[in-house]
């Protein structure tokens, strides 16, 4: 613990000496030269989104659980969290008919500061039980048709850059590929798996021959007037050479002025691992997003997620995979908090947890759950507005096969758009759309 | 009473290895395309063919179906002429192969393999293959009937090894046996949770995905209804440990099939009990083809059209005339093939003017056995996992995210990286991977700086322009000494200039933007 707070000391003897001594001493004045991505050493002081996609349709009545429900004890015989081993959410906003799974402490401790905000029984309109028609709706942020809408096939945030952040990092994809989210506009986005491995490594044979290969590559991608697929190739090639050492000294930086070793084990180059943890692979990917952030990039929304939550069978309760998966984003939401406070921008941030789809109501014979409808969605971060909101889970809901919609799920993605980012939503969600019964505001 | 079935053959090439081969262990898997008592019909094409083919054509047809352009497949199409061979390559050996001998060898124990062992041995048959498009059609069902081995353990993973014979045995083959095969595979039980479904709980997501993705698409003729009745019929598998072998078997439990009649589609499955009510996947596969035959074959075949030749194919003159022979056909894959490749719509602009994004796979295996140039297994095997296209572990049920989802900032990063270490200079013993550039270059004589850039242009089928192509040529009249570009005019007798520019001009030449389109 001393040694913690001592290096963190260290951090914020950096941080607080001044933006402009800082970014002196890091030595990357030359960068803020290239509009191309990376605008200064230091993060911007701006508004953003971190979507996390539990990919595979979380069982989200096991994340938030319907404590006073005995019909939630009665139809999850084998998985239901035990009465009174769910983490109170009585602290903060406030409120006694929902728990945590236990394995979100770090999350409960958010929670009492008012930095979370549950949304129940989050869907769309007639809901549909394939992952891919699922994962398509809510990537596109369409429920009917394109057609009417006189817009081209495309996910939102390809229409979020196209009209708000249309430079090279303006919209992220970090370890997650190219989700659909992404697909049809104009803008390239950045999409990342590993930043350390984001660099055209040397030959180390014939070093100056490579700069000569790769300087002979960037002039030939510059004049390249290649169509159709290959187009698209040149753009991300081009993309990628002009921008893999930006994010490479953005590591540096990163490396030399936090202690990820303490906040993200298994960080390649470390070695000091906290007792019992491990490297994840959310926590690599929330961890190069604080890198981003710490390098000073404009981006303004970064998709990220991890996958597993397809629980059909074996699906635990308070231990167990689901319980593993859950305090794999316990830890590194804890660790990116901790990052943002540090970088002072906490209040500048929302993460917002989806999913596919909830699950059924009931357990089914392999001790999992099968594919289901609404679920529960999460919002952390200093800008976010505590609290529970959208229709309560009632006993009727839990003996129904599945939760039912009571909040399209553009509703909230709106808000953030509109009161959190500041841009008009309209672009980005073109479709109409129902309110919930009861309005509200997560931001 | 339970019945331990013979759930996990081998191939004849590894069973010919393994004469230690555990109790119970069945018979080869290795039958060809084409099923086991088929006589094939004569064939003729409901598309329109292709009369002639240029050379352009012929390097249209490997680069789609093979990994890369090989000079050796060039020149054998060339000499057997393109209707011949494409009869041919759409025929797969149904014996043991030589180039599996080498791939056998990469797994120690197949009792027992490792995990990247497992990958070892496919990634060596795709390397080194004389049937490259068997392997390439394999990959394309991997796709399509992904299933990965992140979910077997040491007990277990033989299974995987088995698995990628049957997608590289029947591929080409009967659509009706390959859905048989799949319904009762143990990696697919394990994946889809067929192991815990049984009659007190049938577990629904192999029934869905059966559908959703195997046969008919999402939401494309079958009701959440239909799921719970097929569900029923796959109940019964298990699996049990032996800890005399220290190995888990695949098991039909017949104590928890759910011996009820089941409804869907309009047809009723009239329940089976004892040691084989497991034959009721054929009864749901049946059911379908028959009840959803139209459905199932425009399916596949819009499938097979849209990695093969260019997306969204019209329907009235693509889809339903190669439906209709797959229908009528018997349900053989391979009339299909042989029509889409013979097809004047392959060689058509639309076609090669269209295009796909070349998968990892595609792209590393494929450079490597253009050029000759190759990585050893382990660096292939994670140069594969950082390009996030391992196989055997596709990422989910819906294989690997298609197309342009390639084109991610790291995803052209890794291309390049990978290639980087195929043309690295390496000492040491020769090997696959420790080789004199020199052997893989034009013949002597037409190595002149031009002749050198359009053999390789030629090889790896890029296109670039007039401008481009020169400064190629000037790159291999060039050198950087670390502050500015020096004259350096090429010499291909100098071994230091071909160690450096051969492999240089290759590195570049990879990162052409048409390179990453086959």
């Amino acid at each position: 613990m001393n040694n913690e707070f001592a290096k963190f000391s260290r951090r914020n003897f950096l941080r607080l000496s001044g933006a402009a001594a800082g970014v002196a001493a890091w030595g990357l004045i030359s960068d803020r030269a290239n509009p191309a991505g990376r605008l200064q050493a230091a993060p911007l002081n701006m508004k953003r989104l971190i979507v996390i996609n539990m990919s595979g349709g979380n069982d989200t009545t096991n994340m938030v659980i319907p404590r006073t429900l005995t019909e939630y004890q009665s139809r999850r015989s084998g998985i239901a969290i035990a009465v009174g081993s769910e983490l109170s959410l009585t602290g903060g906003p406030g409120n006694a008919n929902y728990g945590l799974h236990p394995a979100l402490v770090n999350i409960q401790a958010l929670w009492n500061a008012g930095d979370v905000a549950i949304v129940n029984k989050v869907g769309f309109p007639t809901p549909n039980l394939s992952h891919q028609v699922a994962q398509d709706i809510f990537s596109y942020g369409v429920r009917g048709s394109f057609t009417p809408l006189s817009i081209p096939i495309s996910g939102w945030l390809a229409r979020y850059a196209d009209n708000y952040a249309a430079t090279p990092m303006g919209v992220a994809s970090v370890g997650f590929g190219k989700p659909l989210d992404f697909s049809g506009g104009t803008a390239t986005s950045f999409l990342v798996d590993s930043l350390s491995r984001f660099q055209f490594f040397s030959d180390p044979y014939f070093n100056n021959n490579h700069t000569y290969r790769i300087n002979t590559i960037k002039s030939i991608l510059a004049a390249n007037t290649s169509t159709g697929l290959a187009a698209g190739v040149r753009n991300a090639l081009d993309s990628a050479h002009s921008l893999s050492g930006q994010v490479q000294s953005a590591v540096t930086d990163y490396v030399n002025n936090f202690q990820v070793d303490y906040r993200w084990p298994g960080y390649p180059g470390t070695s000091a691992t906290p007792p019992g943890k491990a490297a994840t692979s959310l926590g690599n990917r929330l961890r190069d997003i604080s890198i981003l952030i710490n390098g000073g990039f404009d981006t303004q929304v970064f998709y990220t997620g991890y996958g597993g939550f397809d629980t059909h069978a074996g699906q635990g309760a308070a231990t167990g995979a689901q319980q593993s998966l859950f305090t794999q984003l316990d830890d590194a939401v804890q660790a990116f908090y901790q990052d943002m406070t540090d970088m002072g921008q906490w209040s500048n941030t929302v993460i917002m947890v989806i999913t596919e789809f909830g699950r059924r109501n009931y357990v089914n014979g392999s001790a999992g759950t099968d594919h289901g409808h609404g679920y529960a969605m999460m919002l952390l971060g200093g800008a976010v507005n505590g609290g529970m909101y959208g229709p309560d889970i009632s006993s009727a809901d839990m003996l129904a096969e599945y939760l039912p919609m009571g909040v399209d799920f553009r509703y909230v993605y709106s808000q953030v758009i509109n009161t959190h980012l500041a841009r008009n939503p309209a672009p980005v969600l073109p479709e109409a759309y129902s309110a919930p019964a009861v309005p509200f505001s997560v931001v | 009473m339970i019945a331990r079935l013979t759930m996990f053959s081998l191939t004849v090439s590894t069973l010919a290895l393994l004469s230690l081969a555990p109790a119970g262990c069945g018979g080869g898997d290795g039958g060809g395309g084409g099923g086991d008592s088929f006589v094939e019909p004569p064939f003729t094409n409901p598309l329109p063919e292709q009369a002639t083919f240029t050379d352009d054509d012929i390097r249209h047809l490997l680069s789609r179906t093979q990994f890369g352009v090989t000079t050796t497949e060039f020149n054998l199409c060339k000499s057997q002429g393109v209707l011949t061979y494409i009869d041919n390559m759409t025929r797969f050996p149904t014996s043991t192969q030589g180039y599996e001998n080498g791939a056998v060898a990469q797994v120690v124990d197949w009792k027992k393999p490792s995990y990247s062992e497992v990958v070892y041995y496919w990634t060596h048959i795709m390397q080194f293959t004389t049937e490259p498009f068997q392997e390439h059609l394999a990959m394309f069902w991997h796709d399509h009937f992904a299933t990965s081995q992140n979910v077997l353990d040491t007990q277990s993973r033989r299974w995987m090894p088995t698995h990628i014979d049957l997608l590289r045995h029947n591929g080409n083959g009967n659509l009706r046996t390959l859905l048989y095969k799949l319904a009762t595979d143990p990696v697919m039980l394990v994946w889809l949770d067929g192991i815990y479904s049984t009659k007190y709980a049938p577990n629904e997501n192999f029934a869905r995905e059966f559908w959703e993705i195997f046969s008919l698409g999402a939401d494309n003729g079958y009701t959440q209804a239909d799921i719970e009745e097929a569900a029923k019929c796959f109940t019964g598998w298990r699996t049990r440990y032996d800890a005399t072998a220290d190995l888990t078997y695949m098991e039909f439990d017949p104590t928890r099939h759910d011996t009820t009649n089941k409804t869907f589609f309009g047809q009723t499955i009239t329940g089976r009990s004892g040691n084989n009510a497991y034959l009721e996947y054929q009864d749901v596969v049946d059911v379908t083809l028959s009840a959803r035959g139209t459905q199932v074959s425009e399916y596949i075949v819009k499938r097979l059209w849209e990695h093969y030749v260019y997306p969204n194919p019209d329907v009235s003159t693509i889809i339903t005339p190669l439906a209709t022979l797959l229908r009528t056909g018997n349900w053989e894959l391979r009339p299909i093939l042989k029509a889409m490749f013979r097809s004047q719509a392959f060689y058509s602009s639309q076609s090669k003017d269209t295009g796909f994004i070349k998968d990892p796979v595609e792209m590393f295996i494929g450079f490597s056995r253009a050029t000759g140039l190759f990585t050893s297994r382990s660096t292939l095997y994670s140069e594969l996992s950082n390009a996030a296209q391992l196989p055997a572990v596709p990422p989910t049920v819906f294989g690997w995210p298609p197309g342009e989802a390639w084109l991610s900032s790291q995803g052209v990063v890794e291309r390049a990286n990978y290639t980087r270490e195929a043309i690295r200079y390496r000492t040491g013993s020769p090997s696959a991977y420790v080789y004199n550039v020199a052997d893989k270059m034009p013949p002597v004589g037409q190595r002149s700086d031009a002749q050198v850039v359009d053999w390789y242009i030629d090889l790896l089928r890029i296109k670039p322009s007039a401008t481009e192509r020169q400064t190629y040529i000037d790159y291999l009249n060039n050198d950087y000494n670390g502050t500015a570009v020096i004259a350096d005019p090429w010499d291909p007798l100098v071994q230091t200039q071909l160690d450096k520019k051969v492999r240089g001009l290759l590195y570049m030449m990879a990162q052409h933007p048409t390179y990453y389109v086959r």
